[in-house]
Formats: structure tokens, sequence, C-alpha cells
């Protein structure tokens, strides 16, 4: 199968083309066509697994494409991860989908869409150079743009995706200088001759960091990251399944991917790493924060994604990219299956907010429980898979820089703490909401409970994860674990004091901490700043070029053509009165004359006569003058 | 006799033949349809019989015309011209088909539809200076009577400019290609317009200078390039669809076309004197043009300025000398033209359906003409450098070629980048998205006559955008030409 793997993407391919032939004719049933293609995908990427899990091969492919650049691809430990990981998700929330999307209009372009961006994606996994990886990554920025744009109608669906859409590509587009400069330096961006040149330390070391840190940037877009992070909240706008696959399990990380497949070069340049670690950490503690107050079902979900995207890079920052990818794994798993949740709760609940919930657990068995299930395993409770790879980050941290641990240790008690909360305010307690109770259908109750196992037992793969993508050399303590459980436990007890045993109202401590809840809110007012920035640098400058264009540089041009005319006008002017008032004049003088004359000339004989000797008389008279002059 | 002169001659007949069944002027469209079907299938002949590995000019043929003034009929085709003849036939034949249901004075129209196509295609393919020009201004009348008649409110202001701005843009090349005349008469002996001869002369550099100058003004008006610019954006206002089209695919490329052909090959050593002010006029373009762009209500305002910033990516890639920046500088001449003639297209849609084109007034079309938004955010993403459509590849060659002559300068180009994806889905959002307003509740979707085109177009855009590499191979040639350094010969 291996020499075969580079078509791994082709059955989603043929069932997009299917469902864009077929799918006004099938609505609802082209779900059914991705799910055979994400299957056929899933089926061909395990069978590539014997050869290169087991006997440790690994395959690469490519051929010309444009001037220097191939097309070129590679299966190894790595990438096969992350095919299986996302066509396995992709199926199930495909079959999601097809309970979740029932009533809906314009199936065929959902489902269309979503099979584009499985393609994408592993397209990406798959791809062996960086220019490749950029035309899938922005592949994947469409499909996000186009699905989080699913409800068009709403204006807020629409201004959500032009604002993903613009934030990441703003991150991309310095990731593309990023690759221009690896192109530069290594003169190819193909991951074997980069990565073997950097081992051999052929490259300058400032233009190096200065390219790290373009990727870098683009890696922050993609995977929502201060100071670019604002859009995915926003994005929670788009159906739930697009929420679960693009913006939870399998977009958001392809920067984590990215940072994964160049870490020897990150590696090398130590500013990068050092600010992973800052960016890392600002993003998982802010974020968790904002989640901690928020009311939304799918925005704390979407906070808590940035947060754990930001573990995830303080893990790469601290040089344990095995901690990183296993974080990634598991958060696929648990944050899937909240979503689906989540999409399954509010299908009942009819709303949004968790405080119009409650006691849903009445009803929604399956849902509550598998619900209950993702919120233990990412809260990290041992022996539940979160536990497994956020202990590996915090060790790591530990080992990187004190202060990062210290402020991810706190994040992991806010973490146990806020989803709790959700759990406890959505699901327990009594009904508040004017609902009818019921559960979801089966096609969506079944990818949670299929889920639930994963969130729960996903730590054992820990040991062959490492084991597969090479040991990192982590410190020999148990400290860090220590204190992660016991924040875990204070953060789960803190939430279960409030919002399950009600010991105190939580809105007395919301309106003391009024600034702090307010700000908080009020998402630190960034997504304002930018507003205002972005209005001010870009609508504000686009108008003063505007107006340059209509009056300065128009305002010239006119005054030439102005000139022009009124230079005609004048020369008219000139024709009329000076020149041609010139040969007027003549005209004049030599009529006037003509009639004065005319006079003289009326046919008298003795007029003549006289005329005659006067004028011999003048010559004679003039004559002797000259005579006695000379 | 070349096949060159019978495309060339083509669609005159069928002005010809237009002109005679004036009294039935239904006739029009088909006769129009047939001469420049002929011409596309012909030019797709000569692409076939084309040898992309063989230097210099092919189908030359080099007639005697006028003896006496040294004046020949010559024409040719290169790696250079030969993309953007197929280009032009491509979109000639395109227009007529989305132009099918005009109806007014149609004869006339169909008419100068042709007798511009026969004027671009003489410009990509003429090897006599003189005839050069006499192409050159062929291409002006027609398109000033197309934006007289059948434009906007303001047409015929925008016309007049449109002609007086190009025409003096045009007697200054004349003058510079008198010039050229004289001196290379003096060099070589014996007096010649044809281009390939003077191409070969060495003029001295302080020649070069003066009349590189006046040839930079001269194409730079035609490019546009910031500050030469405001001409475009009225007249593309102002134009009919199809006129639109064909300024923004083919006329601007008689722009950049001039600026290799008779400025980069001929000298060389001015165009690196010249390289700051280049560069720096192509960063302004870029960055003007599309800040302008942001803030236009008119939707085909918008997608002038986006022109305008896109052809500065020309400028740029020739300026850099690089062989990427150089390659992607062509490859972007045919990427716009082929993406810009869709972007109009779609524009154009919605003026004759919704009956404006102001964004303010636009909203919620995605519900009434699926068809025609999803056509024309395709196209949007075409223009802002999608990976997977052309302009991508053209503008990470430009890039590249930017970043390794002027390093981090390409930052600047970045911007553009970031900012065309911002004002092209502000305009999406507002254009497709929520409310549909209350006059536009019964407005029909695309025609067949204009789907096809859009088709042709964004399928030709998504195919070179994945396999450029079999354009790429036809265009080597100019790259290696143009790469000549005459200081290290």
């Amino acid at each position: 199968m291996l020499p075969y793997s580079y078509l791994i993407p082709m059955p989603v391919l043929v069932g997009l083309l299917l469902t864009l032939a077929l799918g006004h004719k099938l609505k609802l049933k082209c779900a059914f066509i991705g799910m055979a293609g994400t299957v056929c995908s899933f089926l061909m990427a395990a069978a590539c697994a014997p050869a290169v899990f087991g006997a440790g091969e690994s395959f690469a492919f490519s051929f010309a494409w444009f001037d220097d650049l191939q097309i070129s691809f590679q299966v190894d430990n790595l990438s096969l991860i992350l095919l299986l990981l996302v066509s396995f998700l992709a199926t199930l929330i495909l079959i999601y989908a097809y309970g979740y999307m029932e009533h809906e209009e314009g199936l065929t372009r959902f489902f269309a869409e979503v099979q584009l961006f499985v393609f994408a994606m592993l397209s990406m996994v798959l791809a062996e150079n960086l220019l490749q990886v950029f035309v899938f990554w922005e592949i994947m920025g469409l499909c996000s743009y186009l699905l989080i744009g699913f409800w068009f109608m709403k204006p807020s669906a629409a201004a959500a995706a032009k604002k993903a859409f613009l934030v990441t590509r703003v991150g991309d587009v310095i990731m593309l200088i990023g690759i221009i400069m690896l192109f530069d330096i290594f003169g190819s961006v193909n991951y074997h001759v980069m990565l073997s040149a950097a081992a051999a330390g052929a490259y300058d070391p400032g233009q190096l960091t200065i390219a790290m840190f373009c990727i870098f940037g683009g890696v922050i877009g993609k995977s929502a990251q201060f100071p670019l992070h604002v859009w995915l909240p926003d994005a929670m706008e788009g159906p739930t399944p697009v929420s679960a696959l693009i913006h939870a399990a399998t977009m958001v990380k392809a920067g984590i991917y990215l940072c994964a497949r160049l870490f020897p070069l990150f590696a090398l340049v130590p500013a990068v790493t050092n600010f992973m670690i800052v960016i890392g950490t600002i993003t998982a503690l802010g974020t968790a924060l904002m989640a901690v107050v928020n009311c939304d079902f799918k925005r704390i979900l979407a906070f808590s994604t940035l947060s754990q995207l930001g573990f995830m890079v303080v893990a790469l920052g601290s040089l344990n990219y095995v901690a990183a990818v296993l974080h990634l794994i598991n958060h696929a798993f648990f944050k899937a299956l909240l979503f689906m949740g989540a999409g399954s709760a509010i299908h009942c609940a009819g709303t949004n907010d968790i405080r119009q919930m409650g006691g849903l657990l009445k009803y929604q068995k399956v849902t509550g429980l598998t619900i209950l299930a993702a919120t233990v395993s990412i809260a990290g409770i041992p022996p539940f898979s979160g536990f497994w790879s956020k202990d590996e980050i915090l060790l790591a941290a530990y080992g990187a820089s004190p202060v990062a641990f210290w402020l991810l240790a706190f994040t992991s008690m806010l973490t146990a703490f806020y989803m709790f909360r959700l759990f406890f305010v959505a699901f327990c307690g009594e009904k508040r909401g004017d609902y009818e109770g019921h559960e979801s259908p089966f096609p969506m109750i079944f990818p949670l409970a299929v889920l639930a196992v994963f969130a729960l037992g996903s730590g054992i793969l820990t040991e062959p994860v490492t084991h597969l993508l090479g040991e990192v050399h982590m410190p020999e303590t148990h400290l860090p674990m220590i204190i992660s459980v016991c924040a875990v436990a204070l953060g789960v007890a803190a939430s279960a004091a409030v919002y399950y045993f009600r010991v105190f109202d939580p809105a007395k401590a919301a309106s003391a901490l009024k600034p702090l809840h307010t700000l908080l809110l009020n998402r630190y007012y960034i997504d304002r700043l930018y507003e205002k920035l972005s209005a001010l640098v870009a609508v504000n400058l686009a108008r003063l070029g505007d107006c340059c264009d209509r009056y300065v540089i128009d305002g010239v041009v006119n005054l030439v053509g102005w000139a022009s005319v009124k230079l005609a006008d004048f020369c008219r002017w000139f024709d009329y009165n000076v020149i041609d008032g010139a040969v007027r004049g003549f005209c004049f003088v030599v009529s006037g004359c003509g009639v004065y004359l005319r006079r003289y000339a009326a046919g008298g004989l003795q007029s003549y006569l006289g005329w005659a000797l006067a004028g011999v008389f003048v010559l004679l008279l003039a004559a002797m003058g000259g005579v006695m002059f000379l | 006799m070349s096949i060159i002169t019978i495309l060339l001659a083509l669609p005159l007949l069928g002005v010809l033949l237009i002109g005679i069944s004036a009294r039935r002027p239904g006739a029009a469209k088909f006769i129009a349809l047939v001469a420049s079907g002929l011409v596309l299938a012909g030019s797709v002949y000569l692409l076939g019989q084309f040898d992309p590995a063989a230097s210099g000019y092919q189908f030359e043929q080099i007639t005697p015309w006028f003896p006496a003034f040294c004046v020949s009929f010559a024409v040719g085709l290169d790696s250079l011209s030969l993309p953007l003849f197929m280009l032009t036939a491509l979109l000639g034949f395109l227009v007529v088909v989305y132009s099918w249901n005009v109806t007014e004075r149609a004869p006339f129209y169909f008419g100068l539809l042709l007798l511009l196509e026969t004027g671009v295609l003489g410009v990509f393919s003429a090897l006599d200076f003189f005839l050069f020009y006499i192409f050159w201004e062929v291409v002006l009348i027609p398109m000033f009577f197309l934006i007289g008649i059948w434009g906007g409110g303001r047409r015929s202001y925008a016309s007049m400019k449109f002609l007086i701005y190009t025409h003096v843009a045009s007697l200054v090349m004349v003058l510079a290609i008198g010039a050229m005349f004289f001196k290379a008469g003096d060099i070589l002996g014996h007096y010649t317009f044809l281009i390939p001869e003077i191409t070969g002369v060495f003029f001295e550099p302080g020649f070069q200078v003066l009349v590189f100058g006046a040839l930079l003004f001269a194409f730079c008006v035609k490019l546009p390039v910031v500050p030469l610019h405001t001409w475009l954006p009225d007249a593309h206002v102002e134009a009919p669809t199809a006129a639109s089209v064909l300024l923004a695919g083919v006329l601007l490329k008689m722009g950049g076309y001039g600026l290799i052909r008779v400025g980069y090959m001929i000298h060389p050593v001015a165009a690196g004197i010249y390289m700051p002010l280049i560069v720096v006029l192509a960063l302004v373009s870029i960055v003007y043009g599309s800040y302008a762009a942001f803030t236009q209500d008119d939707l085909k305002k918008l997608i002038a300025y986006s022109s305008i910033s896109h052809m500065g990516f020309v400028l740029l890639g020739l300026a850099s000398q690089t062989e990427a920046g150089v390659l992607g500088a062509v490859y972007q001449m045919v990427a716009h033209g082929i993406i810009s003639a869709a972007l109009f297209m779609g524009c154009g849609v919605i003026q004759h359906n919704c009956g404006t084109r102001q964004i303010s007034r636009l909203g919620g079309l995605y519900s009434r003409m699926p068809a025609a938004m999803t056509l024309l955010v395709l196209a949007f993403f075409a223009s802002m450098g999608i990976p997977g459509f052309m302009g991508f590849m053209a503008e990470f060659s430009v890039m590249l070629g930017v970043y390794q002559r002027f390093g981090l300068l390409v930052l600047l180009v970045a911007l553009g980048a970031v900012l065309a994806v911002g004002y092209y889905l502000w305009a999406f959002q507002r254009v497709a998205f929520g409310a549909l307003p209350k006059d536009m509740q019964n407005v029909r979707d695309i025609h067949w006559f204009e789907l096809v085109p859009m088709v042709v177009l964004l399928v030709l855009a998504l195919y070179f955008g994945l396999q450029p590499d079999g354009m790429v191979e036809y265009m080597q040639g100019s790259v290696d030409m143009l790469l000549w350094d005459p200081i290290m010969d």
C-alpha cells in the first residue's frame, strides 16, 4: 500500500466531485458519499500503518511543478498519525452532520465544502514541501471561511467569516515571506533538503531566525494564538459539525503539526522557541480566564480550544514536540466530542446560553454522560487521556521556564473549573429554559459514544506514540505532576462548590470583581481595538488615497485639461480679435480709402484734368526742390 | 504568407461582412462569433506549431511595405508574445459570447470589438516599429467609441480622458521610436524599423537613459502606474462590460509588453539605472492601489483599483531582474488577463441583473443568484492570490524575486496581498451575504452566455494554477532573453 499512499486524499476528492454532480438530487444523502470517501482514506492510511509503524519505513515521491519547485509527498510516522486521526474524525463528524443538518437548506454546498476541507487537510499532511503546505493551508482557510459563513443571511455569520479569513491571512502572508526566506537560505523548501542542510550547519543564523519567526507567524494565525486569536471565538457562528471538525479537531492543529514537522529547524533558533513559550502561556492563561466568565456553550469551548492550543505551543517552545503531538491527538478526540455534544444540547435546549439550559442530563443521558467523559479528560483528571499529555507538557515547561510552568499549572486549575462549571450549569440542577427535553437522534449520539471511549482511553497511546516519534529528554521529577493534580482537584472542588452545591452565588463574585469581569466579558477589548485600528489604518488611509486620486491626481489631470481648453479659447480669441482683427482692419482701411476716393472718380472730365494738372504741378515742384537742394 | 497575417486579417474581414450586412443587425453577432472563433482556433493551431525550445521569432513574415521609408509589414511571435497573443484571441472570442444580448446598434458594436481585437493582436505580433505604432493607435479608436457610445453617465468625460491620456503617451512613445530609428540607422549604416534588428543594436548609455525615460512614461500610463492611473478607474466605470474585459484583460498588457519588448530588451543599461524609480513606482502602485480599492462603493471601480495593484506586480517583477521575478511578471500578465476578465464579467452580471453596482445598495444576492455569486467569489479568490489559482504562482514568483534582490522590501508586497483579501471579502460580504434589498427580490441569475465565458476563464485560471509548468515552458525563453546582462557579457 505504501507506494500508493500519496493517493490517500483521492477518495475524498472523488466524493467531492460526486457531491457536486449529484448533490441536487441526493441532498442529505451526500453525507454518505462523504463518509465513503473518508472511510476509504482511513482504510488506505490504515493499510500503510504496518509498514510505517511496524517496519519503520517511510515514503517520498515528487515531480516537477513550477520552475525549480516540485510537488512532493511524504508518509512517515508523524504524517500517518495525522492522516489516521483526520480521516477518522472526519468520518464521525460526517455521521453526526447527517443527523444535525437534517432540516437545513444548501446541503450540497455544505458537504462539498466539508469534503474539500478534508481533502486539503489530508493533502497538507502528506505534503513534503512548504509551498505545497501553504497551498493546502490556504485552501483550508478558504473552506473555513465558506463554512463559517454557511448561514450567510445572518450578518453576524458573514462578519465572522470575513474576520476569520482576514485575520488568518495576516499570519499566512507572514508565513509566505518565511517560506520565501527559507527558499533563499536553503535553495529549496523540501523538508529533507532543509533539514539535512540545517543539520550540516549550512545556513546563516540571523536569516534563519527571521525566517522561523515568519513561519511561526503563520502558526499564530492558523492555530489562533495571541495576538491573532480573535477569529476563533467568532468562528462559532458556523454550524456545529464545522466547529467540531475544523475549529477544534483538525485545521487549528495544522500550525502545531507544521511546527512539529519543522521542529529541528525551530530547535536551532532559541529566540523563536522562547517566543513560543511566551505566546503559548499568554494564550493559554488569557483565554482560560475568558472561558470562566462566558455563558455561551460553544464560545466557552472555543476559548478552551485556544487555551489548549496554547499548551501545545508551550510544549513546542520547550523543545518537546512529542508532548505537543500527544496533546494534539487527545485534544482532537475530547474537543470534537465536546463540540458535538454541545450541538446536541443546543438542539435540545434551543439556545446557546448555558444559563437557560440546566438539568439536561435528565433528558439527554448519552449526551450528558459523554460530555462528562470529555470533561474529566480535558480537566486532566488521572487516568484519563488529557492528564497524560498535559502532564508531559507541564513537565517540559517545568524544565524550560518555571514562570511558564506556574502559570500553566494555574491555567490547569482554571480549565478544570470552567469545564465543570459548564457541565454543572448546563446538565445539572433544574430546567431553567422553556424547552421540550429530548435526546438527539442516533446519528448524532453514535459518534459521541465512540469518541467518549477515545476521550477516556487515548492515554494508552502515550507510550506507542512517544516510541514512534522518538524519546525527548525530560526532567526526572514528579513535582510538576503532583502540583498539576492538586491544581485540578482544587479547580474541580471549587467548581462543584459554586455551581453544584451552591455554597455561594457566583453573581456576587462577579459583581465584587466587576472591572475584571467586564474586562473578560469584553475579551480584554482586543477585538474592539483591532476594529478601531483597522478602521483607522485601512479605511481612513483608503479614504485618503481615494481623495488623493479624486482631488490631487485627477485635479492635476483636470487642471491640465482645463488649461488646455482655456488656452484654446485664448487662441480662438487671439485669432478672432488680433490676427483676424489685423486682417479685418487692413480690409477696413483699404475699403474706407476706396469709399473716400470714389468721390473723386465720379467721371467728370474737368475734375480729372484739374487733378492731373495739380499732379504735374506737384511733381515739377518736387523736381525743382530736389535740384535746388542738391 | 504567415498564418499570423491571416489571423490579423480575419477580424477585419468580419468587420467588412458586418458592414455589408448592416441592414440585418441580427447577423452581426454571428459574424463576430465566427470571425473571433476562427482567430481563436488559428491561435490554438499556432500554439501547437510553436517550438518552445527554439529561440527567436517564429511564423515570421517580413514584406517590404513603404520601402522609401524603410517600413515593412513584419509579424512574428516569440515566447513572450505568444501567451499574450493567445490571451487576446481567447478574450476576443469570449467577449463576443458575453455580449450575446447586446442589441443597441449591434453591427457597430460587434464591428468595434473585432477591430479592437485586430489592433491588440497586431501590437503583440508586430515586428516593425512603424506597424507596431499603427496597431497601437488602432486599439485606441474602437475603445474610445465603445466607452463613448455604450458607456454610462459620465461616458464622454471618461472616453475623452482615456483617449487624450493614452494618446499623449503614444506620442511620447513615437518620439522615442523615432530617436531609436535614426540612432540605429547611424550605427547600422542603413535605416530600419525592424524590431529584431534594432534590438540587436547596442545604444550608448546616455542615449538609453533618455529614450528609456520616455518609454517608461509612455508604458506606465498604459500599465497603468500610480500617479498616471486615474484614466483607468473612470474608463472602467463608464465602459460597457465587454470593453472593460478587454481593457483590463489585454489593453493593460500592452503596457507591460511594450516595456519589456521596447524598454528592457533594447535598453538594458538604462533599465538598471532607472531601477530604484521603477521599484518605488511599483510598490506605490501595489499598496496605493489596494488602499484606494478599499473605499470604493462602485464594485467595478474597486476591481479597477485592484488591477492597478496587480499590474504593480508586473513592474516589480521586471525591476527585480531575477529569474523568479521576471518569470512571475510575465506569468502575472497572463494571470491577471484571465482573472480580471472573469472579475469584470461577474461585475457585469450584477450590473445587468440588479441595475446597479453600488455595493451599498446591494446585499444578500447569494440567495437569488447562487451561480453568479459562486463564480464571482471564485474570481475574487483567484484575484486575491489564493493558491490553486494562477495569481498565486505569479505573486509567489514575484515575491521570491523581490526577496532575492531587495530583501525585506517584500513586506510591502505582502501588505498589498493582505489588503486584497480585505477589500474583496468586505465587498463580497456586503454584496452576497446579509439581507436582500426590497427592490431586488426578483433579480434573476446569470444568463448562459455570461456563465460560459466565466466558467472557461476560471477553469483556465485553476488549470494553470495547478499545472503552471505547461505555460512556464513557453515563457522560459523570454525570461532568458530578459536576464541577459550587457555588463556581464
